[in-house]
Protein backbone atom coordinates (compact mmCIF):
# COMPACT_ATOMS: atom_id res chain seq x y z
CA UNK A 1 0.00 0.00 0.00
CA UNK A 2 2.80 2.30 1.44
CA UNK A 3 4.78 1.17 -2.29
CA UNK A 4 2.40 2.33 -4.35
CA UNK A 5 2.06 5.34 -3.08
CA UNK A 6 5.69 5.87 -3.43
CA UNK A 7 7.99 4.53 -0.93
CA UNK A 8 10.85 3.60 -2.25
CA UNK A 9 12.32 0.11 -1.99
CA UNK A 10 15.07 -0.33 0.82
CA UNK A 11 13.19 2.55 2.47
CA UNK A 12 11.60 1.76 6.16
CA UNK A 13 7.98 1.66 6.17
CA UNK A 14 7.77 3.35 9.89
CA UNK A 15 10.04 6.39 8.52
CA UNK A 16 6.63 7.81 6.76
CA UNK A 17 5.08 7.95 10.23
CA UNK A 18 7.19 11.41 10.26
CA UNK A 19 8.05 12.03 6.88
CA UNK A 20 4.58 11.18 5.17
CA UNK A 21 1.90 11.05 7.67
CA UNK A 22 -0.84 12.03 5.52
CA UNK A 23 -0.17 9.11 3.44
CA UNK A 24 -0.30 6.64 6.54
CA UNK A 25 -3.32 8.47 7.92
CA UNK A 26 -4.78 7.78 3.84
CA UNK A 27 -4.23 4.00 4.20
CA UNK A 28 -5.72 3.41 7.34
CA UNK A 29 -8.47 5.65 6.09
CA UNK A 30 -8.82 3.07 2.84
CA UNK A 31 -8.92 0.20 4.98
CA UNK A 32 -11.55 1.50 7.15
CA UNK A 33 -13.60 2.55 4.43
CA UNK A 34 -13.63 -0.99 3.37
CA UNK A 35 -15.07 -2.30 6.51
CA UNK A 36 -12.36 -2.91 8.94
CA UNK A 37 -12.87 -3.38 12.20
CA UNK A 38 -9.37 -3.27 13.58
CA UNK A 39 -6.55 -1.50 11.75
CA UNK A 40 -3.04 -2.22 12.72
CA UNK A 41 -0.59 0.81 13.31
CA UNK A 42 2.27 0.89 10.99
CA UNK A 43 5.24 0.33 13.50
CA UNK A 44 6.22 -3.66 12.25
CA UNK A 45 9.54 -2.95 12.19
CA UNK A 46 9.68 -0.16 15.12
CA UNK A 47 12.02 -1.77 17.45
CA UNK A 48 15.54 0.32 17.88
CA UNK A 49 17.66 -2.01 16.59
CA UNK A 50 15.76 -2.14 13.15
CA UNK A 51 14.88 2.19 13.56
CA UNK A 52 18.49 2.58 14.02
CA UNK A 53 19.59 0.35 11.12
CA UNK A 54 18.04 2.42 8.74
CA UNK A 55 19.44 5.55 10.34
CA UNK A 56 16.26 7.21 11.27
CA UNK A 57 16.64 10.14 13.92
CA UNK A 58 13.92 9.49 15.90
CA UNK A 59 13.83 7.54 19.21
CA UNK A 60 11.64 4.23 18.62
CA UNK A 61 8.93 4.96 21.17
CA UNK A 62 8.16 8.21 19.69
CA UNK A 63 7.96 7.28 16.04
CA UNK A 64 5.72 4.40 16.99
CA UNK A 65 3.54 6.83 18.98
CA UNK A 66 3.65 9.24 16.01
CA UNK A 67 1.75 5.77 14.23
CA UNK A 68 -0.53 5.10 16.84
CA UNK A 69 -1.76 8.92 16.35
CA UNK A 70 -2.12 8.45 12.86
CA UNK A 71 -4.29 5.42 13.68
CA UNK A 72 -6.43 7.28 16.14
CA UNK A 73 -6.75 10.54 13.67
CA UNK A 74 -7.75 8.03 10.97
CA UNK A 75 -10.46 6.34 13.12
CA UNK A 76 -12.16 9.92 14.65
CA UNK A 77 -11.98 11.50 10.91
CA UNK A 78 -14.14 7.99 9.92
CA UNK A 79 -16.45 8.23 12.87
CA UNK A 80 -16.94 12.01 12.52
CA UNK A 81 -17.73 11.59 8.66
CA UNK A 82 -20.27 9.05 9.92
CA UNK A 83 -21.69 11.21 12.49
CA UNK A 84 -22.05 13.67 9.64
CA UNK A 85 -23.72 11.33 6.69
CA UNK A 86 -25.99 10.11 9.49
CA UNK A 87 -25.45 6.76 8.62
CA UNK A 88 -27.74 4.30 9.32
CA UNK A 89 -25.85 1.82 11.84
CA UNK A 90 -24.75 2.89 14.83
CA UNK A 91 -22.81 5.56 12.99
CA UNK A 92 -20.35 6.17 16.68
CA UNK A 93 -19.53 2.26 16.84
CA UNK A 94 -15.63 2.67 16.63
CA UNK A 95 -13.39 0.62 14.69
CA UNK A 96 -10.17 -0.88 17.30
CA UNK A 97 -6.85 -0.28 16.88
CA UNK A 98 -4.34 -2.91 16.93
CA UNK A 99 -0.73 -1.80 17.88
CA UNK A 100 1.50 -3.72 15.23
CA UNK A 101 5.18 -5.39 16.70
CA UNK A 102 7.28 -7.56 15.03
CA UNK A 103 10.48 -9.59 14.83
CA UNK A 104 13.43 -7.56 16.13
CA UNK A 105 15.79 -8.95 13.24
CA UNK A 106 18.13 -10.50 16.08
CA UNK A 107 18.37 -14.29 16.19
CA UNK A 108 18.64 -16.49 19.12
CA UNK A 109 21.37 -19.16 19.34
CA UNK A 110 22.11 -21.55 17.62
CA UNK A 111 21.36 -19.74 14.35
CA UNK A 112 22.77 -15.79 15.75
CA UNK A 113 24.10 -14.72 18.82
CA UNK A 114 21.58 -12.19 20.06
CA UNK A 115 20.51 -13.22 24.15
CA UNK A 116 16.91 -13.18 25.37
CA UNK A 117 18.08 -10.10 27.28
CA UNK A 118 19.07 -8.40 24.25
CA UNK A 119 15.65 -9.10 22.88
CA UNK A 120 13.97 -7.91 26.03
CA UNK A 121 15.79 -4.92 25.86
CA UNK A 122 14.42 -4.27 22.20
CA UNK A 123 10.39 -4.78 23.16
CA UNK A 124 11.10 -2.65 26.01
CA UNK A 125 12.36 0.13 24.16
CA UNK A 126 9.60 0.11 21.71
CA UNK A 127 7.08 0.09 24.22
CA UNK A 128 8.59 2.66 27.04
CA UNK A 129 6.74 5.84 27.09
CA UNK A 130 3.87 4.35 24.28
CA UNK A 131 0.82 5.85 24.80
CA UNK A 132 -2.02 3.25 25.40
CA UNK A 133 -4.27 4.48 23.36
CA UNK A 134 -4.55 1.19 21.12
CA UNK A 135 -7.12 -0.87 21.85
CA UNK A 136 -4.81 -4.19 21.54
CA UNK A 137 -1.43 -5.22 20.82
CA UNK A 138 -1.02 -7.20 17.59
CA UNK A 139 2.74 -9.17 18.01
CA UNK A 140 2.77 -10.85 14.92
CA UNK A 141 4.80 -12.74 12.26
CA UNK A 142 7.55 -14.10 14.55
CA UNK A 143 8.85 -17.28 14.18
CA UNK A 144 10.81 -18.41 16.81
CA UNK A 145 8.91 -19.35 20.24
CA UNK A 146 11.22 -17.98 22.56
CA UNK A 147 11.43 -14.45 20.68
CA UNK A 148 7.00 -14.54 20.94
CA UNK A 149 7.23 -15.50 24.67
CA UNK A 150 9.61 -12.32 25.36
CA UNK A 151 7.70 -10.34 22.94
CA UNK A 152 4.44 -11.27 24.56
CA UNK A 153 6.13 -10.84 28.27
CA UNK A 154 7.34 -7.24 28.03
CA UNK A 155 3.97 -6.15 26.19
CA UNK A 156 1.87 -7.56 28.89
CA UNK A 157 4.14 -5.68 31.62
CA UNK A 158 3.00 -1.96 30.07
CA UNK A 159 -0.20 -2.36 28.37
CA UNK A 160 -3.20 -3.39 30.64
CA UNK A 161 -5.43 -4.16 27.37
CA UNK A 162 -5.21 -7.66 25.43
CA UNK A 163 -2.17 -8.77 23.75
CA UNK A 164 -2.39 -10.98 20.13
CA UNK A 165 0.04 -13.28 19.15
CA UNK A 166 0.40 -14.89 15.51
CA UNK A 167 3.30 -16.60 14.07
CA UNK A 168 4.06 -17.21 10.55
CA UNK A 169 4.40 -21.11 9.47
CA UNK A 170 5.60 -23.06 6.05
CA UNK A 171 3.27 -25.84 5.18
CA UNK A 172 5.92 -28.89 4.88
CA UNK A 173 5.47 -32.83 4.52
CA UNK A 174 4.72 -33.53 8.10
CA UNK A 175 2.61 -30.20 9.00
CA UNK A 176 2.83 -26.71 9.89
CA UNK A 177 5.75 -25.64 11.68
CA UNK A 178 7.87 -22.27 11.91
CA UNK A 179 11.42 -21.96 10.26
CA UNK A 180 12.72 -22.63 13.63
CA UNK A 181 10.78 -25.79 13.78
CA UNK A 182 8.18 -24.64 16.49
CA UNK A 183 4.83 -26.78 15.33
CA UNK A 184 1.66 -24.72 15.17
CA UNK A 185 -0.57 -26.38 17.30
CA UNK A 186 1.83 -26.68 20.11
CA UNK A 187 2.58 -22.75 19.61
CA UNK A 188 -1.00 -21.86 20.25
CA UNK A 189 -1.11 -23.90 23.66
CA UNK A 190 2.50 -22.55 24.66
CA UNK A 191 1.12 -19.11 24.08
CA UNK A 192 -1.99 -19.80 25.93
CA UNK A 193 -0.15 -20.70 28.69
CA UNK A 194 2.08 -17.91 28.90
CA UNK A 195 -0.66 -15.10 29.03
CA UNK A 196 -1.93 -14.79 25.22
CA UNK A 197 -5.05 -13.42 24.54
CA UNK A 198 -5.46 -14.33 21.44
CA UNK A 199 -3.15 -16.37 18.91
CA UNK A 200 -3.12 -17.59 15.75
CA UNK A 201 -0.69 -17.63 12.14
CA UNK A 202 -0.24 -14.79 9.92
CA UNK A 203 1.91 -14.17 6.69
CA UNK A 204 4.08 -16.77 4.66
CA UNK A 205 0.58 -18.88 3.58
CA UNK A 206 -2.07 -18.24 1.45
CA UNK A 207 -5.72 -18.54 2.44
CA UNK A 208 -6.76 -21.57 0.81
CA UNK A 209 -3.37 -23.22 3.37
CA UNK A 210 -4.27 -21.17 6.26
CA UNK A 211 -7.71 -22.34 5.89
CA UNK A 212 -6.12 -26.39 6.22
CA UNK A 213 -4.16 -24.99 9.38
CA UNK A 214 -7.16 -22.65 10.99
CA UNK A 215 -9.11 -26.32 11.92
CA UNK A 216 -5.82 -27.91 13.65
CA UNK A 217 -5.27 -24.12 15.68
CA UNK A 218 -9.17 -24.90 16.53
CA UNK A 219 -9.03 -28.06 17.81
CA UNK A 220 -5.71 -26.83 20.18
CA UNK A 221 -6.98 -23.93 21.70
CA UNK A 222 -10.07 -22.26 23.16
CA UNK A 223 -8.62 -19.21 23.12
CA UNK A 224 -10.00 -16.78 20.51
CA UNK A 225 -7.96 -17.56 17.15
CA UNK A 226 -6.65 -14.53 14.24
CA UNK A 227 -5.80 -15.96 11.18
CA UNK A 228 -4.32 -13.41 8.44
CA UNK A 229 -2.77 -14.50 5.16
CA UNK A 230 -1.20 -13.62 2.55
CA UNK A 231 -3.00 -12.53 -1.01
CA UNK A 232 -1.54 -15.30 -2.85
CA UNK A 233 2.44 -15.51 -4.08
CA UNK A 234 3.82 -11.88 -5.17
CA UNK A 235 5.38 -10.89 -8.35
CA UNK A 236 5.83 -8.13 -10.20
CA UNK A 237 3.89 -6.13 -12.59
CA UNK A 238 4.69 -2.94 -13.89
CA UNK A 239 7.45 -2.57 -11.52
CA UNK A 240 5.01 -3.21 -8.44
CA UNK A 241 4.60 -6.29 -6.60
CA UNK A 242 0.93 -8.04 -6.68
CA UNK A 243 0.19 -11.34 -5.48
CA UNK A 244 -1.80 -13.92 -7.33
CA UNK A 245 -5.24 -14.38 -5.67
CA UNK A 246 -8.33 -12.69 -6.10
CA UNK A 247 -10.51 -11.11 -3.98
CA UNK A 248 -13.09 -13.24 -4.53
CA UNK A 249 -10.91 -16.09 -3.96
CA UNK A 250 -9.45 -14.95 -0.98
CA UNK A 251 -12.75 -14.14 0.89
CA UNK A 252 -14.34 -17.47 0.04
CA UNK A 253 -11.78 -19.42 2.18
CA UNK A 254 -11.67 -16.61 4.42
CA UNK A 255 -15.57 -17.47 5.24
CA UNK A 256 -14.56 -21.27 5.31
CA UNK A 257 -11.54 -20.08 7.78
CA UNK A 258 -14.60 -18.57 10.15
CA UNK A 259 -17.02 -21.62 9.70
CA UNK A 260 -14.31 -23.79 11.32
CA UNK A 261 -14.25 -21.21 14.36
CA UNK A 262 -11.73 -19.24 13.82
CA UNK A 263 -12.72 -15.60 15.63
CA UNK A 264 -11.05 -12.81 13.65
CA UNK A 265 -9.83 -12.92 9.84
CA UNK A 266 -7.77 -10.18 8.21
CA UNK A 267 -5.04 -9.90 5.70
CA UNK A 268 -1.03 -9.61 5.50
CA UNK A 269 1.13 -9.22 2.09
CA UNK A 270 -0.76 -8.12 -0.45
CA UNK A 271 -4.68 -7.77 1.06
CA UNK A 272 -5.39 -4.26 -0.01
CA UNK A 273 -8.69 -3.10 0.38
CA UNK A 274 -10.47 -4.69 -1.92
CA UNK A 275 -9.82 -7.99 0.03
CA UNK A 276 -10.80 -7.04 3.24
CA UNK A 277 -14.03 -5.14 1.34
CA UNK A 278 -15.03 -8.30 -0.23
CA UNK A 279 -14.35 -10.22 3.33
CA UNK A 280 -16.27 -7.51 5.14
CA UNK A 281 -19.35 -8.20 2.58
CA UNK A 282 -19.57 -11.84 2.90
CA UNK A 283 -19.44 -11.36 6.77
CA UNK A 284 -21.76 -8.19 7.33
CA UNK A 285 -24.92 -10.07 7.88
CA UNK A 286 -22.61 -12.95 10.58
CA UNK A 287 -21.38 -9.33 13.07
CA UNK A 288 -17.46 -11.01 13.61
CA UNK A 289 -14.87 -8.64 13.08
CA UNK A 290 -12.00 -8.61 10.37
CA UNK A 291 -9.00 -7.54 10.88
CA UNK A 292 -6.51 -5.96 8.52
CA UNK A 293 -2.96 -5.13 8.85
CA UNK A 294 0.37 -4.82 6.64
CA UNK A 295 -0.25 -1.39 5.52
CA UNK A 296 3.40 -1.74 4.34
CA UNK A 297 2.71 -4.15 2.07
CA UNK B 1 38.00 -47.05 6.25
CA UNK B 2 34.28 -46.91 5.84
CA UNK B 3 33.19 -46.79 9.51
CA UNK B 4 35.52 -43.63 9.44
CA UNK B 5 33.67 -41.75 6.50
CA UNK B 6 30.37 -42.66 8.34
CA UNK B 7 31.52 -41.13 11.97
CA UNK B 8 32.74 -38.21 9.77
CA UNK B 9 29.34 -38.05 7.89
CA UNK B 10 27.16 -38.65 11.39
CA UNK B 11 29.63 -35.94 13.23
CA UNK B 12 27.71 -33.15 10.42
CA UNK B 13 24.53 -34.60 10.39
CA UNK B 14 24.10 -34.29 14.43
CA UNK B 15 25.66 -30.75 14.51
CA UNK B 16 28.32 -31.65 16.48
CA UNK B 17 30.97 -29.00 15.55
CA UNK B 18 33.74 -30.67 18.15
CA UNK B 19 33.43 -34.43 17.00
CA UNK B 20 33.71 -33.11 13.13
CA UNK B 21 36.79 -30.82 13.96
CA UNK B 22 38.52 -33.63 15.81
CA UNK B 23 37.51 -36.13 12.83
CA UNK B 24 38.89 -33.77 10.81
CA UNK B 25 42.12 -33.62 12.65
CA UNK B 26 42.57 -37.77 12.93
CA UNK B 27 42.05 -38.04 8.89
CA UNK B 28 45.28 -35.29 8.69
CA UNK B 29 47.68 -37.42 11.53
CA UNK B 30 46.48 -40.85 10.14
CA UNK B 31 47.44 -39.74 6.72
CA UNK B 32 44.25 -40.15 5.19
CA UNK B 33 43.29 -38.62 1.56
CA UNK B 34 41.39 -35.26 2.61
CA UNK B 35 39.42 -35.46 -0.51
CA UNK B 36 37.73 -38.97 0.21
CA UNK B 37 37.06 -37.44 3.87
CA UNK B 38 35.33 -34.76 2.31
CA UNK B 39 33.35 -36.23 -0.64
CA UNK B 40 32.24 -39.77 0.95
CA UNK B 41 32.03 -38.58 4.85
CA UNK B 42 31.62 -34.68 5.57
CA UNK B 43 29.66 -34.27 2.30
CA UNK B 44 27.66 -36.79 2.61
CA UNK B 45 26.44 -35.38 6.06
CA UNK B 46 25.85 -32.02 4.46
CA UNK B 47 23.81 -33.41 1.79
CA UNK B 48 21.37 -35.58 3.93
CA UNK B 49 20.93 -32.42 6.36
CA UNK B 50 19.71 -30.99 3.36
CA UNK B 51 17.31 -34.01 2.76
CA UNK B 52 16.33 -33.58 6.16
CA UNK B 53 15.18 -30.33 6.09
CA UNK B 54 13.30 -30.46 2.47
CA UNK B 55 11.38 -33.54 4.63
CA UNK B 56 10.78 -31.09 7.07
CA UNK B 57 12.43 -33.48 9.53
CA UNK B 58 15.46 -30.72 9.89
CA UNK B 59 14.95 -27.36 10.40
CA UNK B 60 17.21 -23.71 11.07
CA UNK B 61 18.44 -24.82 13.99
CA UNK B 62 19.30 -28.33 13.14
CA UNK B 63 20.65 -27.15 9.58
CA UNK B 64 22.69 -24.06 10.88
CA UNK B 65 24.60 -26.75 14.11
CA UNK B 66 25.30 -28.76 10.78
CA UNK B 67 26.17 -26.30 8.61
CA UNK B 68 28.76 -25.28 11.04
CA UNK B 69 29.88 -28.56 11.60
CA UNK B 70 31.18 -28.87 8.06
CA UNK B 71 32.34 -25.53 7.57
CA UNK B 72 34.31 -25.96 10.99
CA UNK B 73 35.28 -29.56 9.39
CA UNK B 74 36.42 -28.17 6.03
CA UNK B 75 38.74 -25.33 7.70
CA UNK B 76 40.49 -27.75 9.76
CA UNK B 77 41.32 -29.73 6.36
CA UNK B 78 41.77 -26.67 3.95
CA UNK B 79 45.94 -26.70 4.70
CA UNK B 80 46.09 -30.28 4.17
CA UNK B 81 43.37 -30.01 1.04
CA UNK B 82 45.98 -27.10 -0.61
CA UNK B 83 48.70 -28.91 0.20
CA UNK B 84 47.67 -32.13 -1.72
CA UNK B 85 47.10 -29.73 -4.85
CA UNK B 86 43.35 -29.58 -4.03
CA UNK B 87 43.55 -25.96 -3.55
CA UNK B 88 39.81 -26.23 -2.14
CA UNK B 89 38.60 -27.13 -5.43
CA UNK B 90 36.31 -23.84 -5.32
CA UNK B 91 33.48 -24.43 -7.38
CA UNK B 92 33.09 -20.68 -8.12
CA UNK B 93 32.94 -17.33 -6.63
CA UNK B 94 29.87 -15.90 -5.15
CA UNK B 95 29.16 -12.61 -3.86
CA UNK B 96 26.00 -12.12 -1.62
CA UNK B 97 23.90 -10.58 0.38
CA UNK B 98 20.61 -8.98 1.76
CA UNK B 99 19.15 -5.81 0.03
CA UNK B 100 19.55 -2.23 1.56
CA UNK B 101 16.24 -1.66 4.01
CA UNK B 102 16.19 -5.44 5.04
CA UNK B 103 18.22 -6.35 8.33
CA UNK B 104 17.12 -10.14 7.88
CA UNK B 105 20.60 -12.08 7.89
CA UNK B 106 19.25 -15.38 8.72
CA UNK B 107 18.44 -16.66 5.57
CA UNK B 108 21.26 -15.50 3.40
CA UNK B 109 23.77 -16.72 6.76
CA UNK B 110 22.29 -19.98 6.05
CA UNK B 111 22.97 -19.91 2.12
CA UNK B 112 25.97 -18.13 2.48
CA UNK B 113 27.18 -21.37 5.14
CA UNK B 114 25.93 -23.87 2.49
CA UNK B 115 27.37 -22.89 -0.22
CA UNK B 116 31.05 -23.08 1.19
CA UNK B 117 30.09 -25.98 2.90
CA UNK B 118 29.76 -27.19 -0.37
CA UNK B 119 32.65 -25.86 -2.07
CA UNK B 120 31.83 -22.32 -3.06
CA UNK B 121 34.49 -19.43 -2.32
CA UNK B 122 32.13 -16.45 -0.25
CA UNK B 123 32.33 -12.63 -0.49
CA UNK B 124 29.49 -12.23 2.31
CA UNK B 125 28.66 -8.28 2.34
CA UNK B 126 26.11 -8.93 5.05
CA UNK B 127 22.62 -7.24 5.45
CA UNK B 128 21.15 -3.71 4.49
CA UNK B 129 23.75 -3.83 1.57
CA UNK B 130 23.08 -0.83 -0.59
CA UNK B 131 22.00 -1.21 -4.39
CA UNK B 132 25.39 0.66 -6.00
CA UNK B 133 27.90 -1.95 -3.59
CA UNK B 134 26.19 -4.81 -5.24
CA UNK B 135 27.38 -3.17 -9.02
CA UNK B 136 30.48 -2.54 -7.68
CA UNK B 137 31.05 -5.77 -5.80
CA UNK B 138 30.48 -7.20 -8.65
CA UNK B 139 32.40 -5.05 -10.32
CA UNK B 140 35.45 -5.66 -8.05
CA UNK B 141 35.06 -9.28 -7.46
CA UNK B 142 34.09 -10.58 -10.95
CA UNK B 143 32.22 -13.70 -8.99
CA UNK B 144 30.65 -16.63 -11.14
CA UNK B 145 27.30 -16.12 -9.07
CA UNK B 146 25.56 -12.62 -7.38
CA UNK B 147 23.04 -14.12 -4.52
CA UNK B 148 20.41 -11.36 -3.33
CA UNK B 149 17.65 -11.75 -0.27
CA UNK B 150 14.91 -9.73 0.41
CA UNK B 151 12.49 -10.68 3.19
CA UNK B 152 10.37 -7.81 2.77
CA UNK B 153 8.12 -6.95 -0.08
CA UNK B 154 8.84 -3.71 0.95
CA UNK B 155 12.41 -4.62 -0.11
CA UNK B 156 12.21 -7.32 -2.86
CA UNK B 157 11.84 -4.30 -5.38
CA UNK B 158 15.94 -3.78 -4.49
CA UNK B 159 16.45 -7.75 -6.35
CA UNK B 160 15.31 -5.85 -9.68
CA UNK B 161 16.58 -2.55 -9.01
CA UNK B 162 20.08 -3.70 -9.10
CA UNK B 163 19.57 -6.38 -11.96
CA UNK B 164 18.46 -3.27 -14.08
CA UNK B 165 21.73 -1.43 -12.24
CA UNK B 166 23.81 -4.27 -13.65
CA UNK B 167 22.63 -4.11 -17.04
CA UNK B 168 22.96 -0.45 -17.15
CA UNK B 169 26.66 -1.15 -16.06
CA UNK B 170 26.61 -3.48 -19.00
CA UNK B 171 27.89 -6.23 -16.79
CA UNK B 172 24.85 -8.05 -16.08
CA UNK B 173 25.94 -11.12 -18.74
CA UNK B 174 29.44 -11.37 -16.78
CA UNK B 175 27.58 -12.69 -13.69
CA UNK B 176 24.89 -15.31 -12.80
CA UNK B 177 22.20 -13.93 -10.67
CA UNK B 178 20.14 -15.99 -7.98
CA UNK B 179 17.44 -14.36 -5.91
CA UNK B 180 15.60 -15.45 -2.61
CA UNK B 181 14.11 -14.72 0.43
CA UNK B 182 10.30 -15.03 1.84
CA UNK B 183 8.46 -13.16 -0.71
CA UNK B 184 10.45 -14.13 -4.23
CA UNK B 185 9.11 -16.12 -6.17
CA UNK B 186 10.24 -18.45 -9.99
CA UNK B 187 7.83 -16.03 -11.50
CA UNK B 188 9.25 -13.20 -9.65
CA UNK B 189 12.59 -14.10 -10.58
CA UNK B 190 11.83 -14.43 -13.94
CA UNK B 191 9.77 -11.35 -14.38
CA UNK B 192 13.08 -9.14 -13.18
CA UNK B 193 15.74 -11.07 -15.08
CA UNK B 194 17.07 -13.28 -12.74
CA UNK B 195 18.79 -16.48 -13.69
CA UNK B 196 17.34 -18.50 -11.02
CA UNK B 197 15.22 -18.76 -7.84
CA UNK B 198 15.97 -20.94 -4.19
CA UNK B 199 13.07 -20.53 -1.58
CA UNK B 200 16.03 -22.39 0.81
CA UNK B 201 19.34 -22.96 1.45
CA UNK B 202 19.84 -26.37 -0.09
CA UNK B 203 17.47 -25.49 -2.56
CA UNK B 204 20.31 -22.62 -3.36
CA UNK B 205 22.73 -24.80 -3.45
CA UNK B 206 20.96 -26.99 -5.95
CA UNK B 207 20.40 -24.48 -7.74
CA UNK B 208 23.82 -22.79 -7.68
CA UNK B 209 25.02 -25.81 -8.92
CA UNK B 210 22.69 -26.12 -12.13
CA UNK B 211 22.76 -22.76 -13.66
CA UNK B 212 27.33 -22.25 -13.25
CA UNK B 213 27.87 -26.24 -14.40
Amino acid sequence: MLITRGLQPGMPPEEWNQTQPAKVKAVHAEYLKAGADVIATNTFGGTPARVKSFGLGEPAAQLNNKAIRLAVDAVDEFINARIRADEPEDPTASPMIALSLGPTGKMLPPVGGATEDDISREFEAQLAGIELSADLILIETFFDIRESLIALKEAKSVFPGPVAVTMTFNKNPRGFFTVMGNEACEMMKTLEDAGADMVGANCTLTSGDILTLASLLRASTDLPIICQPNAGQPSIRNDMPVYDQTPLEYADDMIRVLDVGVNAVGGCCGTTPEFIYEVFCRRRDRGIRSINTKEHS
Amino acid sequence: MREFLAECKNAVLDGDRERAVGLAVRAIDDGIEVLDVIEQGFAVGIREAGDRWEKGEYFLPELAFSAESMKAAMETLRPALIESGGKGRSKGTVVIGTVQGDIHDIGKMLVATMLAANGYEIVDLGADVAHDRFVSEVKNQQPDLLCMSALLTTTMMGQKTIIDMLSEAGIRNSVKVLIGGAPATETWASDIGADGYADNAVAAVHKADEILS
